[in-house]
C-alpha cells in the first residue's frame, strides 16, 4: 500500500523518503535538479492557490505542479505537525 | 601573428549558481549582447584579461541542469555546445558549481567534460558552506574529476585571479590534459553514436548520442541530417527518456562516492533564515496578500520617483531644440533635426526613468529569491489561463514596457504557455500608455477628490486593472484555440534568500534598459522621422496654400505672433501626407467618435503611443511643447464646425479605451517576431489586440453619446 504513495499524498511538514518515479521525461529532470531515489524529501507547503507543491529534499528547494509531484512514488516516515 | 589571438571560453552552470556574479568579476564592463548563431536569441559574451598579454572572449550560456533541457533558454546553451562548427564554439569551459548543492552540480559539469573540452570548476558559495560548517576539500575533488577546480567568491571576486590563471594556463597549452570519459555508453547508445557519426562529423560517441537525443530540435543540421538520425535511432531501437535516466543514474553513482570523499559532512536539513522567511511569504492568506502589497509598492515608487527626471529629460531636449532653431537656418535638414529627430530621441528616452526604476525593483524582487516564491504560489491560476507561473514575472514587467517583458518569456518551457504570454502582455498598460491617459483622463474628470482618493487616480488604476483583465480574458480565449502537444512544466527551484548582489543588479537593469532604448528605440527613431516626413510634406503647392490660408485667417482673427504661428502649423499638418491620411481614414473611425483630426494623431502614433499627445497639441495649434493642463483647457474648448465640442466624455472614454486595448507599438511587434521567428504572431497579435480596441471603442461611443 505504501508503495503507492506520491509527493500529493504528505501533509505539510511531514517527510518521506523517495523510492522512484512514475514518468521518464519528469524523472529525467528531477534527477537532473537533484532529486534522486534514496533521498529523503519533506512537504513544506502547499500553494496557497493549490496545484503546487514545495518540497525540501537535501538543500534543494524545488516547486512541483500536482502532475509531478504525483510522479515521484515516497515511503511516507513520520507525520507532520506544522 | 597580425591579430593577438582571443581564446573563446564558454561559461556555464546550473541556473542560481551564481553565474552572472562570476562572468561580471570576469568581464566587468567589457560586455557585448550579440545573436546566437542560428537562433535570433541574445547572447552576452565579454572580454576578460588573463594577463598582460591574453585576453579571452567570455561567452556567457544560460543556466541549464543537464544536456536535456526543456526550456528555450537551456535549448540555446546545450546547442551552442553540440555545434562544433559555429564560429564562437569554446576552447574551454568554466564551470560554475555552488558547493552547497555540489552532488548534483558534478551533473553537468561530467556531461560537458564528456564532450572533450577543457574544463575549470569554479567553486562559489564557499562562504556560505563555511558558515553552515561544509568543507571541501578541492585538492581532492580535483583529483578525483581529473580538471583543475578553483574556489572563488563571485560577490567579491575573492579566487577570481587564480582562475584566470589556470584559464591561461589551459588555453596557452597546446594539448590540455582531458580526464577520461564519465560515462561509459551502453551497447545500443555506442552503435547509434557510430552511426550517427557516419552522418556527420562528431568529436566522440557521446558527442553523436547527444546529437540524436536532440536531432528534431537542432537548428544547426540539415533536413537530411536530421532525418537520417531519426531513422538510425529508430532501426536501432534508441529510446531518448530511457537512455536519459540511464546516463543520469549512471553518473550519480559515481558522485556519491564523490561527495563523501571531499566533503567535511553530508548534508542535512537544518530549519534556515529562507523556512522562516517562507513560512510567511508563501502562506496561504499572507503570501498573496504581500505580493499584492509590494506589486502596490512598486507601482506608487514608479509615479512618486519618476515625475522629476521625466521633466528633466522633457525640459533639456526642448531647450536643446530651441536653441538649435535659433541658431540653425530655417532649412529643411534643420527642420528635420529639430522636429523629426530630437523630439524623436526624447520620446525614447523619456521612459527610460519609468522603466529604470520598474525593472531595478524587479530584479531587486528577482534577485533575492523572491520572484520564484510568486511563481509557485500563482502557477495554479495562471495555468487556468493558459499561462505559466512564469508568465507572472512578464506580466508584472509589461508594466514598464513589454519589450523586455516579452524577452523575459524565454524561461517557459511549454510553447503554447510561452506563445500566449508574448501575446497578451502588451495589454498590461505600460509606461507610453501614461501620457496618453493622463490628457484624455484629465479632460473628462475633475481633479476631485473622494474621500482621500484622488477621482482622477482611481480612474487611472481602474484602467490598469481593466488592461490586466482583459490580458487575462485573451489568454483564455488563446488557450481555447491553441493546441500543443509540448507538455507543461512547472519544476521550478526556489533558491535561498540572499542578500542582493548590488552589481548584479546594476548589470541586469542596464541591460533591461539597453534593450528597451535599442530595440525600442531605433524603431521609435526611424518611425518617427519618416512620420515627421508625412507630417511636414503635402502634395506639391498645397503646403504654401496651407501657410497663405493660416496667415489670412490670423490677421482676420487678430492673432498675436505666437497664436499665428501655432495656426500656421496646425493648417500645415491638415494639408500634409498625414492630413490626408487621417482624411483616408475618417470614415473608419467616425463610429468611434474620432474626426479625421485624431485619425492623424492615430497614424503618427502607431509606432508609439506617447506621440499622440504631441501631435493632437500641434493639430489644434497649441504649440508643441505646451504644459499637459494647457493642452487639456484647449482642448475642451476645441469645437466641431458645427459647433459641437470635439471632445466630449465619450469621445475621451472611447479614445481612452482604443489606446488601452490598440496595438499601437511597432517595437513590440518587431521584438514579438524577434522572438517567434514569424511574422505570423505579431500578424495576430495585431489583429486581435486592435480589433478589439475598435470593438471596445465604438461600443464605448455609441453608448455614451
Amino acid at each position: 500500500m505504501t508503495a503507492t504513495q506520491n509527493i500529493t499524498h504528505l501533509k505539510t511538514g511531514q517527510t518521506a523518503l523517495i523510492l522512484s518515479y512514475q514518468e521518464g521525461r519528469i524523472a529525467s529532470k528531477l534527477m537532473a535538479m537533484g532529486l534522486l531515489p534514496g533521498a529523503p524529501v519533506e512537504l513544506i507547503r502547499k500553494s496557497p492557490f493549490g496545484g503546487a507543491y514545495y518540497i525540501k529534499s537535501n538543500e534543494h528547494l524545488l516547486a512541483l505542479r500536482t502532475a509531478e509531484a504525483k510522479a515521484v512514488w515516497v515511503l511516507p516516515q513520520e507525520t507532520g505537525t506544522r | 601573428m597580425a591579430a593577438p589571438q582571443h581564446k573563446k571560453i564558454a561559461l556555464l552552470g546550473n541556473p542560481n549558481a551564481g553565474k552572472s556574479s562570476l562572468f561580471n568579476q570576469l568581464t566587468g564592463l567589457r560586455q557585448r549582447v550579440g545573436n546566437f548563431p542560428g537562433v535570433t536569441v541574445e547572447r552576452k559574451t565579454g572580454t576578460c584579461k588573463l594577463d598582460a598579454q591574453h585576453q579571452a572572449d567570455i561567452i556567457d550560456l544560460p543556466g541549464t541542469y543537464s544536456f536535456y533541457p526543456s526550456s528555450m533558454d537551456e535549448r540555446i546553451a546545450v546547442y551552442a555546445l553540440l555545434d562544433t562548427a559555429q564560429p564562437d564554439y569554446p576552447d574551454a569551459v568554466i564551470y560554475i558549481a555552488d558547493v552547497m548543492h555540489l552532488e548534483r552540480h558534478l551533473l553537468l559539469l561530467t556531461q560537458v567534460a564528456d564532450l572533450q573540452l577543457p574544463v575549470v570548476v569554479a567553486l562559489n558559495m564557499n562562504d556560505i558552506a563555511e558558515e553552515q560548517q561544509l568543507h571541501c576539500d578541492t585538492a581532492q575533488l580535483s583529483k578525483l574529476l581529473s580538471m583543475p577546480v578553483v574556489k572563488i567568491n563571485g560577490r567579491n571576486g575573492d579566487g577570481v585571479a587564480e582562475l584566470k590563471k589556470v584559464l591561461l594556463q589551459i588555453t596557452t597549452s597546446i594539448s590540455p590534459k582531458l580526464p577520461a570519459p564519465f560515462y561509459t555508453l551502453t551497447e545500443n547508445e555506442k552503435q547509434v553514436a557510430q552511426r550517427v557519426g557516419n552522418i556527420l562529423p562528431v568529436k566522440n560517441d557521446y558527442h553523436a548520442i547527444l546529437l540524436a537525443h536532440h536531432a528534431t530540435k537542432l537548428p544547426f543540421l540539415t533536413v537530411e541530417q536530421k532525418n537520417e538520425i531519426l531513422s538510425v535511432a529508430q532501426s536501432s531501437a534508441f529510446n531518448s527518456i530511457d537512455s536519459q535516466l540511464e546516463e543520469i543514474m549512471q553518473r550519480y553513482r559515481f558522485f556519491t562516492t564523490v561527495t563523501q570523499q571531499v566533503l567535511s559532512r553530508q548534508l542535512r536539513q537544518p530549519v534556515t533564515l529562507t523556512d522562516k522567511i517562507d513560512r510567511f511569504v508563501t502562506h496561504k492568506v499572507a503570501g498573496p496578500l504581500i505580493f499584492f502589497a509590494i506589486l502596490l509598492l512598486v507601482f506608487q515608487a514608479i509615479f512618486a520617483w519618476s515625475a522629476v527626471p521625466m521633466d528633466w529629460i522633457d525640459m533639456q531636449f526642448a531647450q536643446l531644440a530651441a536653441t538649435l532653431q535659433e541658431l540653425l537656418p530655417d532649412a529643411w535638414w534643420a527642420r528635420l533635426l529639430t522636429e523629426g529627430l530630437i523630439p524623436g530621441i526624447s520620446g525614447v528616452l523619456i521612459f527610460v526613468p519609468q522603466i529604470t526604476i520598474l525593472f531595478f525593483l524587479i530584479t531587486l524582487l528577482e534577485e533575492v529569491g523572491y520572484m520564484a516564491r510568486a511563481v509557485f504560489m500563482f502557477d495554479n491560476i495562471m495555468q487556468k489561463f493558459g499561462l505559466n507561473g512564469r508568465s507572472i514575472v512578464s506580466l508584472v514587467s509589461g508594466g514598464a514596457c513589454a519589450i523586455p517583458a516579452i524577452m523575459s518569456t524565454r524561461t517557459i518551457t511549454n510553447w503554447k504557455e510561452r506563445m500566449i504570454t508574448i501575446m497578451v502582455t502588451p495589454w498590461i498598460s505600460c509606461s507610453a500608455r501614461i501620457p496618453v491617459f493622463a490628457v484624455l483622463i484629465g479632460m473628462v474628470v475633475p481633479a476631485y477628490k473622494v474621500g482621500v482618493f484622488n477621482l482622477q487616480g482611481i480612474l487611472f488604476m481602474s484602467l490598469y486593472v481593466i488592461g490586466a483583465v482583459a490580458a487575462l480574458l485573451a489568454a483564455l480565449v488563446f488557450k481555447k484555440v491553441m493546441k500543443t502537444e509540448d507538455p507543461s512544466f512547472l519544476m521550478l527551484e526556489l533558491p535561498a534568500y540572499r542578500k542582493p548582489h548590488w552589481k548584479n543588479v546594476i548589470f541586469t537593469l542596464y541591460e533591461k534598459v539597453s534593450a528597451f532604448v535599442l530595440g525600442a528605440g531605433k524603431i521609435i527613431l526611424i518611425v518617427s522621422v519618416i512620420l515627421w516626413v508625412l507630417a511636414s510634406y503635402g502634395p506639391p503647392g498645397k503646403m504654401k496654400e496651407a501657410v497663405n490660408v493660416a496667415t489670412i485667417e490670423s490677421s482676420v482673427m487678430q492673432y498675436d505672433k505666437e497664436m499665428t504661428e501655432n495656426h500656421i502649423a496646425a493648417k500645415k499638418l491638415e494639408y500634409s501626407y498625414a492630413g490626408y491620411a487621417g482624411r483616408v481614414i475618417e470614415p473608419v473611425i467616425q463610429p468611434l467618435g474620432f474626426d479625421w483630426k485624431i485619425g492623424i494623431a492615430l497614424i503618427t502614433s502607431f509606432a508609439a503611443r506617447e506621440v499622440f499627445v504631441g501631435t493632437i497639441s500641434t493639430l489644434y495649434s497649441i504649440g508643441k511643447d505646451a504644459e499637459n493642463n494647457t493642452i487639456k483647457a484647449k482642448l475642451k474648448n476645441e469645437r466641431r464646425p458645427d459647433g459641437t465640442p470635439v471632445f466630449t466624455t465619450a469621445v475621451a472614454v472611447s479614445l481612452v479605451l482604443f489606446y488601452l486595448f490598440a496595438m499601437q507599438c511597432m517595437s513590440t511587434l518587431a521584438t514579438v517576431y524577434r522572438e517567434t521567428k514569424s511574422w505570423k504572431w505579431p500578424a495576430i497579435q495585431l489583429a486581435f489586440m486592435s480589433g478589439t480596441a475598435y470593438i471596445a471603442s465604438l461600443l464605448a461611443y455609441q453608448l455614451l453619446r
